[in-house]
């Protein structure tokens, strides 16, 4: 490795908000053509070093020490005008979530020509049109032409995505900065934009820093990889050397939290040749909002101790198939048996009585549990209500069920904002399965929680199962999870269900073209490595 | 979109029908007799029971409310025994000197917020500190209060500009009345004498007037630039190499131009209450001063008109405001259609 | 387990003296208010041989047309415009609540019923329905508040009747329903507590405005009779020797509201401040 063949170099590090040092000396290379993945779970400082680099901290931040040297020029040192001379040009930026990172009362053509002309004032008009139009179909934008005249909320998540990947290789920059690009978008959006950041990139010899808390995407798409934890780096290396043999164990906690083929959650599988009468019984569930039909047809059968996941792109009706069974919406046609009582139509007095045999764990464990009320009532609250303790006992009981799940005495009075993530959604579990319901529907439980407590999170779920016997409903994006944890798979496609069976099924021999097209978008950091 | 400007309108409709029957109730149902509040504490026994039959206050209630609102929507808003005229001339004839005192003002209100907040949300420290201690003085001082410092200040100290003595120095005569608009009315007769005359008497009542419209706005653009400068579209367009001014003025100000639009309506309200509150203190010959007499001479049927009327207008604004804001954000015309 | 920092640490809420000032100058309007209390009696005697006296060690604030010493009825006005606007905002804003619970967590049909006068009741601009409502009930500082709380009423309505509706899709408040809490238990233990801090910004808000409007009514005249020191009187009083060079005499009143209502929105705006660096 050359000098000169280092396009970006961080030497040394720091930058703080306010007085709060958040980056703690970090110094790595880019090498020209390479990608390099920066990896770390929320509050590494990953974000920050990629602003960093652009010269564009949010406002309280600054770089109190170190170098940043872009194509052997010190960023750190230049002003914010000379700034703006490499930015565009030089060096460019694909930024997280596409729903807001475009101008919303600005036309498409208006923000890609805005970079194109930025960087050469001269160009008449209907060139810098004909370049847009180029730049467009590069980034698969069909109808080019049209698309100009839009406006962002007119077109999908992943061709917003799409756009702004249009606006970033515009004036063909040497060094491409991508936060987090495809973490709002659906698995098989994801792995598209991921091949077109690829793709582009090597066509016109791009150097990419990829920051994001998914190892799986820096595995499909990164050459080297700097693993990074709270402000530092923890490991330096090439991808196929950290995912076959990480050093530091840091970096081995979060790729054992990553669900490989062939691993499987602990217990006893469920025994399918035993006859057992189902807990539920979904038959025929329709929901339409107006004359839009969301659910279509969805029988399923969940028996004790079973799990079963619901796997799906968004908009596929995963969450309202979870919200209409519990009854956070009611049915527009079809049943919902909850141990032979009528659960689906019951109405008030009668429902609130059956819904202690059927609860829920939230997908945001952030808002899921009510900011004012301490640990304690939160999970008591359940008995209380439905007469099943007094106060007292109540708190007792919640008491011994969190210290179960590791939430000693010391968490008891506290409020929810004084706990992290993972304990946060202890906490929702706990509050869901006080009752010992016959079925927990879990909507994405684990989706909002860093990747290095998901794991915990998945083992806990999976004890309480066995030891209270409930079934579970388990809404998952991830097929990987699905595959970990599920005992049948339900793949829900526009409202319906069109596939359905057991893990090995669905991923060996699987039938629906939807489920071929869902499986081939997942990304497996042992795959290529 | 035109179905949904269709139900505001329709739903503006039905606002301004309760406001008239909230009008109404607040005259007629509350203790006290209306004919004699309508008529006047002077007014004889032969005039109230009078104007008791021509309110058709023996008839059962709705029909009482029948009578006013038809009455209303007639253009027979009654008469003010205060001013001794028809309501309905003794507003109209006042309107001009009001619009051109308002308009003035809002004007002003809205260039001096565009800066202020452009300054507070583009430059940091002492000159953001200045416009906040700015907004919070003119939100908290009642608009007849300003109007009394400035006459202390600028006219009885500095005498740089005339104190409450109307609309025009009394040895000069109002110009043929073209727009009712003196300092245009002048202008389109070329005397300059009067131009300078007419704009020098409102200078004082025309800050008086807009400094709470100024400040509210200042306040609201204000929060609104903070609230857009952390979106990561604007990162995004600092990322194509677009330096920071530019960036406010394109992408920064146009977005936080939008939701001040729709508060158009509340501006409106500013501006008739503050009339009515500010051109007692300069003796200014309009319809707000009208008005305040004829509270303490307990003339309610012009106050009733008068409240009536300015709820029309406000409901209005607010309905123009949405419309507006409509038209300029792509967003709202298409996410309306697809409803 | 650390606890994770997402947030950036903003200078500006770490620093505790705005929030230092901004209660100390209340402390001094309530001490001022109650001193007022004691001296209520002086207030209104005239005293012919002194009139229009310059600001002086005798009289801080100099006297008035009739000879009256303007600090002592600024002190008095304190203390009127401070009970006044505090009752108008309770009542205006408990009533408020009980609407906005109503309307936010209760059936489609009672929502339209009670929010039909409350649109009504906001299509006026505030100041003009609460001089109509004072000018129905006759002179006086009690019509003055009641006109102000029907005109507050709504203001809380609406705004908390959004909040209330948004707290229905609040994850929180859906959890509530699946353990089975009845409706208006959902509403007293989990939405009320989450209406808590915008209920509180409200109430600051409002409480200016509320000071506002009284001297508003006052300076009309529907709201303090002639000799009673409210400070809207006492500024249209002052508005005849503003030409001639008395200054003092309407400055004064006006400047103790401005001082008031400057306090109560800065803490308004610290109270804001604190809920979105929680949120």
């Amino acid at each position: 490795m050359t000098q000169s063949a280092t396009v970006v170099n961080v030497d040394g590090l720091r930058v703080a908000y306010g007085g709060t040092e958040v980056v703690h000396g970090v110094s790595f290379q880019l090498r020209r053509g390479s990608r390099l993945g920066v990896v770390g779970e929320s509050g590494s400082g990953k974000s920050t070093i990629a602003r960093a680099i652009l010269g564009l901290l949010p406002s309280e931040g600054r770089v109190t020490d170190g170098r940043i040297t872009l194509l052997g020029t010190d960023v750190v040192q230049r002003t914010d005008k000379e700034m703006n001379d490499l930015r565009g040009r030089v060096v460019s930026l694909v930024f997280q979530d596409p729903l807001t990172s475009l101008d919303p009362v600005k036309r498409i053509g208006k923000q890609i020509a805005e970079v194109i002309v930025q960087h050469d004032k001269k160009l008449p008009r209907p060139e810098v049109r004909k370049r847009c139009v180029t730049l467009l179909n590069e980034v698969g934008v069909n109808d080019a032409e049209r698309r100009l005249e839009q406006y962002p909320h007119e077109i999908s998540g992943g061709m917003r995505q799409r756009v702004l990947i249009a606006i970033a290789i515009a004036n063909q920059p040497d060094v491409l900065i991508a936060d987090e690009p495809t973490t709002a978008l659906d698995v098989t959006t994801q792995a598209q934009v991921l091949d077109l950041l690829k793709t582009t990139a090597d066509r016109h010899g791009m150097s990419v820093i990829l920051v994001t808390h998914d190892l799986g995407v820096v595995a499909e798409f990164c050459d080297e990889v700097v693993v990074m934890k709270t402000g530092e780096i923890v490991e330096t290396g090439t991808a196929r050397q950290l995912f076959s043999a990480p050093r530091e164990d840091y970096t081995r906690h979060l790729l054992d939290c990553i669900p490989r083929a062939g691993d499987r959650r602990p217990g006893p599988e469920f025994d399918y040749q035993v006859e057992t009468e189902p807990v539920v019984r979904v038959t025929g569930l329709r929901k339409q909002y107006g004359r839009t039909t969301v659910l279509e047809d969805v029988d399923l059968a969940i028996h004790a101790r079973e799990t079963v996941g619901i796997v799906g792109e968004s908009g596929a009706g995963k969450s309202t198939l979870a919200r209409t069974i519990i009854r956070l919406e009611t049915p527009s046609g079809g049943t919902v048996e909850l141990a032979g009582a009528d659960f689906g139509r019951a109405r008030s007095k009668r429902l609130r009585e059956l819904r202690r045999d059927i609860q829920m764990v939230f997908q945001d464990p952030f808002s899921s549990l009510d900011p004012h009320m301490q640990i304690q009532d939160i999970v008591a609250q359940p008995l209380i209500v439905h007469g099943l303790a007094d106060r007292a006992a109540a708190r007792t009981r919640a008491a011994a069920m969190l210290d179960g799940m590791g939430l000693g005495t010391e968490y008891l009075e506290r409020v929810p904002r004084n706990l992290s993530g993972g304990q946060r959604q202890r906490v929702a579990i706990a509050r869901a399965l006080i009752l010992g319901p016959a079925l927990t529907v879990l909507d994405e439980p684990i989706s909002a929680l860093d990747v290095s407590v998901r794991a915990q999170v998945l083992d806990l779920l999976r004890e309480e199962q066995l030891a209270l016997g409930t079934a579970y409903l388990f809404i998952v994006h991830d097929l990987a999870v699905a595959r970990y944890f599920c005992d049948r798979i339900a793949v829900l496609f526009e409202g319906r269900i069109v596939e359905y069976g057991t893990p090995e099924d669905l991923f060996e021999n699987p039938v629906h073209p939807h489920t071929k097209r869902l499986l081939g978008a997942i990304p497996d950091p042992w795959r290529n490595n | 979109m035109f179905r949904d400007i269709r139900q505001r309108l329709a739903a503006s409709v039905v606002t301004i029908v309760l406001a008239s029957f909230v009008s109404f109730v607040v005259l007629r149902a509350l203790p006290g007799d209306p004919a004699r509040l309508i008529a006047g504490p002077l007014a004889g026994q032969e005039t109230i029971e009078a104007t008791r039959r021509g309110l058709g206050l023996d008839e059962p209630f709705f029909a009482q409310y029948g009578l006013f609102l038809w009455d209303f929507v007639r253009g027979d808003w009654g008469y003010s025994f205060s001013v001794g005229e028809q309501v309905r001339t003794a507003l109209t004839s006042r309107l001009a000197a009001t619009f051109e005192l308002a308009l003035y003002a809002f004007l002003l209100a809205i260039v001096g917020a565009l800066v202020c907040a452009s300054v507070a949300s583009f430059r940091p420290g002492l000159r953001r500190g200045l416009v906040r201690l700015f907004a919070l003085v003119g939100l908290g001082s009642p608009p007849f209060w300003v109007g009394l410092v400035l006459i202390v200040v600028f006219s009885a100290q500095l005498g740089w500009w005339p104190g409450p003595s109307g609309r025009l120095s009394p040895q000069l005569v109002p110009p043929p009345s073209v727009t009712g608009f003196h300092t245009i009315d002048f202008a389109l007769q070329g005397d300059i004498i009067g131009v300078s005359d007419s704009a020098a008497h409102l200078v004082l009542p025309v800050l008086s007037l807009a400094l709470l419209p100024w400040a509210f706005l200042t306040r609201l653009l204000t929060a609104n630039m903070a609230d857009t400068a952390v979106q990561p579209y604007i990162l995004v367009v600092r990322s194509k190499g677009v330096a920071a001014w530019p960036t406010h003025v394109r992408h920064v100000l146009a977005n936080s131009l939008l939701p001040t639009v729709s508060s158009c309506g509340l501006i409106l309200a500013t501006m008739i209450t503050g009339s009515v509150l500010v051109e007692t203190v300069f003796n200014w010959p309009g319809v707000g001063a009208m008005l305040t007499e004829g509270i303490s001479s307990q003339d309610f049927a012009l106050v009733q008109s008068f409240i009536l009327l300015s709820a029309i207008l406000y409901v209005i604004g607010n309905l123009v405001g949405d419309a507006v804001n409509r038209m300029i954000d792509a967003r709202l015309r298409t996410s309306g259609a697809a409803q | 387990m650390a606890v994770t920092v997402t947030a950036a640490p903003t200078m500006a809420s770490r620093r505790p003296w705005p929030r230092i000032i901004t209660i100390i100058v209340l402390a001094a309007y309530l001490t001022l208010a109650i001193a007022g209390i004691f001296v209520q009696d002086q207030s209104n005697v005239a005293d012919v041989t002194n009139t229009l006296q310059q600001p002086s060690a005798e009289h801080l604030l100099g006297t008035d047309g009739e000879g009256r010493d303007v600090l002592t009825r600024v002190a008095v006005g304190a203390g009127i415009s401070i009970m006044l606007a505090a009752i108008s905002v309770v009542l205006g804003s408990v009533g408020g609540l009980i609407v906005a619970l109503a309307c936010g967590l209760g059936a489609r049909w009672l929502d339209r019923v009670l929010m039909a006068p409350m649109n009504a009741v906001l299509a006026f601009p505030q100041l003009l329905l609460t001089m109509a409502i004072a000018i129905a009930l006759g002179t006086g500082l009690q019509s003055a508040v009641i006109g102000i709380v029907v005109t507050i009423i709504p203001v809380f309505a609406v705004t908390l009747r959004g909040e209330a509706l948004r707290s229905r899709s609040e994850a929180f408040v859906e959890a509530a329903i699946t353990i089975g809490l009845p409706r208006w238990r959902i509403a007293l233990r989990h939405v009320v507590p989450y209406l808590g801090t915008t209920m509180t910004i409200q109430v600051a808000a409002n409480f200016g405005n509320a000071v506002i409007t009284l001297a508003a009514l006052s300076y009309i005249g529907v709201g303090a009779r002639p000799p009673t020191a409210e400070w809207g009187a006492m500024i249209n009083d002052g508005l005849q020797h503003a030409v001639s060079g008395q200054w003092w005499v309407g400055v004064a009143p006006g400047l103790a509201l401005l001082g008031l209502v400057i306090a109560v929105n800065i803490l308004t705006d610290q109270i804001r401040a604190r809920r979105s660096a929680d949120a």
